[in-house]
């Protein structure tokens, strides 16, 4: 069983090297200071799991957790109070957080629960993430009310927000002009609820709301 | 509102006191009832109870984070909110 640990600094990884192999039995432990080399050996070493601390990729830590799982590589990600949003990282991709302050048990207890192919959440959290689940979902069952309560023309300019388009390609799109797709822009953004358009796109990305068929879209 | 909807709302009561352990937790009911020992997940369960979170939710969230069986997560979490309910700790 091979592991990656990911630090900055080297010392802080050969003791997590040595604690891997004499606590976990681990037969290898291939150790990163930097998000670009974590990645590097998730893609071409393949380990069993990764144990990366989030100050070794300051402000890049769902991307992290994001390329470790396209790589299958399942990540436990050790955070700091106050610094990450729990939630998001095991929404990027992470198998389990620990944090700092649980020490090497807690981290220990954390490795071999995502070995094991479970996910991992330390006791005094689950609460919280359990409960920032319900609330995004709240917002999303609010936000599907909305989309729903577009018309069909209304909903085929969201999917084409949701594409990237800009009213002027809306207009292309769907045989109109402008100023009508910037009419139903306008509409569907009260409808939704919503403030801007980049609003409305990440609307139509969570609900599904795709760009329509050009060949049956007719005003 | 009916004892179904009580049910499906649950709150913790008053007065309980928690106590934390690295794995779980220990609430005395602020009534005259024994306290009772909380792994994890009853304590995390416990923690929801704010009588706005539906029992649906509950499980949702429990199965979206731990990919699990819809009812097999239903089934644990009312039997662990039942036990909750006879000691007191929630309502």
């Amino acid at each position: 069983m091979m592991i990656l640990v990911g630090h900055p600094c080297p010392c802080v990884l050969d003791g997590m090297a040595a604690a891997f192999k004499a606590r976990l039995g681990a037969d290898d432990v291939v150790r990163a200071t930097s998000r670009d080399e974590c990645i590097e050996l998730a893609a071409t070493r393949h380990p069993s799991a990764a144990v990366v601390d989030v100050d070794v990729s300051p402000g890049g830590e769902l991307e992290l957790c994001d390329a470790l799982r396209r790589h299958d590589v399942p990540a436990v990600m050790v955070i700091r109070s106050g610094t990450v949003n729990h939630l998001a990282l095991l929404e990027a991709g992470a198998q389990g957080i620990t944090p700092a302050s649980d020490g090497l048990d807690g981290l220990l207890i954390a490795v071999r629960t995502v070995l094991q192919g479970n996910t991992y959440v330390p006791p005094h959290l689950l609460g919280t993430v359990l409960h920032g689940l319900i609330v995004q979902r709240r917002s999303l069952d609010v936000s599907a009310g909305r989309v729903d309560r577009l018309s069909p023309r209304e909903r085929e300019v969201l999917g084409l927000l949701g594409a990237g388009a800009d009213y002027r390609e809306i207009a292309a799109r769907l045989v109109i002009s402008p100023h009508t797709a910037k009419t139903h822009i306008h509409r569907l953004l009260g409808k939704l609820e919503v403030r801007s358009r980049i609003e409305a796109a990440a609307l139509a990305v969570a609900h599904g709301v795709t760009a329509p068929d050009l060949e049956v879209v007719r005003d | 509102m009916t004892e179904k909807t009580i049910h499906r709302l649950p709150r913790r009561t008053d007065g309980a006191d928690l106590q934390r352990f690295p794995q779980g937790a220990v609430l005395s009911p602020g009534n005259a009832s024994e306290a009772v020992a909380l792994n994890p997940t009853a304590l995390a369960l416990w923690e929801l109870c704010d009588g706005h979170t539906t029992v649906e939710e509950m499980v949702a969230a429990i199965c979206t984070l731990f990919a699990i069986d819809s009812a097999r997560a239903r089934a644990d979490i009312e039997t662990a909110l039942a036990q909750m309910r006879a000691v007191g700790v929630i309502r």
